[in-house]
């Protein structure tokens, strides 16, 4: 299924999957498209978490830190749960297998989303790589996240043509998009969509690759639109985009709308913003 | 109006990761702790329209809750700009919280200008283990010009009485004409109340001049 990147049976693909994969199958079809299956070698995630104890990871303190803020009210991740020793190594083997990018959070709530979707921890750790690696692009949880800052460039680009009324709004209400989507990208939604949504869209995600998350995203304030352009200053318009995506819980509609409303608009444009912004993006001085 | 206020004033919390910055807007936003929350990436938001003085005020509060990863921080510097106040917050028992409050003063200073005015807050006063005294905190937040609270966003203590302390602060800048709302990036805006005490001072004056 991997090597399958176009023709009938892929648009086959790609529509049953919008609709999205059941319960039973998700974990394996995720493992599948996303590439960990092709990347997985045996043995070699044991291998990383015994070269060293946790405590002389570099990474260690940030990884700690998080472990307890992750899903807390979920079982699995609640004090005493499994899931946090889980967590705990597959973020550290992280670290390990890619050096350059260490742990940043937000890696947190991918790997602990894989591993409420049924993965072993092994699975997940591999859904993970394959993640980091080939569905978003290598560099965009490296040191300065240049990458997702440029992501946010063009999400405003493809706001402000899409959708000039709210992109206008935002400006007037001296509102910072950025301050609300950045994590939509980096977490791929994980810390604003309910589950159901959640999945559906990681679904989509995995088959289609980053572009899905500007049309998520883009459907998202598509869908709210009218709201916000009710809300008169910028901290009710924060506060109504936070809790937007709380309720979000009609999926079909969102994919629909993912579909229908950036269809013309969206991939020549973003070829084309995402360059002239990344090139503009320079890394910051040290001090900053 | 409930909604109606003088001004609003934008505000900052910041400091290193797990010292409970965004637990303190919670506090304040919500008067109460923030349990079992997932950690958020980028920053969270929340106001709240308090009454300082004579002056209804709306406080908007932008917590940069990924601040404290180093990568971040060139996501979170922007938030800075536009702001008219920060609470630097450290937790009282890690001191290398402590320690990293000299950077976040300098990162303050120099992206939302000298006359920020600056909080300095040791939280999780609840917590029995201290390593940093009240006193040796006073005098570094003496030493650097900043305002010094312990709070704590489990019980509450302090955490009203830094948010408005922080208010005064700025209300006092503008009084003295240290600040100026005017200037864009101030963090300051007129709301709209004043505005219309404004418009209305400003009407018999324009009539005036028509007669003229």
């Amino acid at each position: 299924m991997a090597t399958i990147g176009q023709g009938a049976d892929w648009e086959e693909l790609r529509e049953l999957v919008r609709g999205g994969i059941p319960v039973m199958y998700r974990n394996k079809i995720w493992q599948e498209a996303s590439g960990a299956y092709d990347m997985r070698q045996p043995g070699y995630y044991r291998e990383l978490l015994s070269r060293q104890p946790p405590e002389e990871c570099q990474c260690w303190g940030d990884i700690e830190l998080d472990l307890h803020r992750t899903f807390p009210t979920n079982v699995l991740f609640s004090p005493g749960g499994q899931g946090i020793e889980k967590l705990k190594n597959i973020l550290l083997a992280y670290s390990i297998h890619n050096p350059l990018v260490g742990y940043c959070q937000g890696m947190n709530l991918l790997a602990g989303t894989l591993l409420l979707t049924n993965n072993t921890e092994e699975e997940s750790f591999w859904i993970l790589v394959s993640m980091l690696g080939r569905r978003m692009p290598e560099d965009y949880f490296t040191q300065q996240l240049l990458s997702p800052q440029a992501d946010q460039r063009v999400l405003k680009e493809l706001v402000q043509e899409i959708m000039p009324r709210l992109s206008l709004h935002f400006q007037e209400m001296h509102v910072d998009l950025t301050a609300v989507t950045f994590s939509w990208f980096l977490t791929l939604f994980t810390d604003c969509l309910p589950v159901e949504t959640l999945l559906r869209v990681w679904d989509v995600f995995f088959v289609e690759g980053m572009m899905v998350v500007f049309k998520i995203a883009v459907a998202i304030l598509w869908m709210n639109e009218k709201e916000i352009l009710k809300c008169r200053n910028g901290a009710a318009v924060y506060c109504y985009m936070k809790q937007m995506t709380l309720v979000m819980h009609q999926a079909d509609k969102l994919m629909k709308v993912s579909k229908e409303n950036t269809k013309q608009a969206l991939p020549k444009q973003m070829l084309h913003f995402f360059h002239t912004n990344l090139t503009s993006l320079t890394p910051l001085p040290h001090c900053f | 109006m409930a909604h109606t206020y003088d001004f609003l004033l934008k505000f900052l919390i910041t400091g290193d990761s797990g010292t409970g910055k965004s637990c303190l807007l919670h506090q304040f936003v919500e008067n109460k702790f923030k349990e079992g929350a997932t950690h958020t990436i980028g920053v969270e938001f929340g106001s709240r329209i308090v009454t300082i003085g004579k002056n209804q005020v709306k406080l908007q509060i932008v917590s940069c809750d990924s601040a404290g990863q180093e990568r971040f921080r060139s996501v979170t510097r922007s938030y800075y700009r536009g702001a008219a106040g920060a609470l630097l917050v450290y937790d009282i028992s890690n001191r290398n919280s402590f320690t990293s409050i000299a950077k976040w003063i300098a990162d303050a200073r120099k992206l939302a200008g000298a006359d920020i005015a600056l909080m300095l807050v040791g939280n999780k006063l609840d917590l029995e283990d201290r390593e940093v005294s009240y006193l040796e905190a006073s005098r570094f937040a003496q030493e650097n010009e900043m305002t010094f609270l312990e709070t704590s966003a489990l019980t509450g203590e302090g955490v009203e009485e830094t948010f408005l302390k922080c208010g005064r602060a700025i209300l006092t800048k503008i009084e003295t004409g240290q600040v100026d709302p005017e200037r864009p990036g101030s963090g300051i805006q007129y709301g709209d109340s004043s505005l219309r005490r404004i418009s209305q001072k400003s009407r018999p004056a324009r009539q005036k001049s028509l007669c003229c």
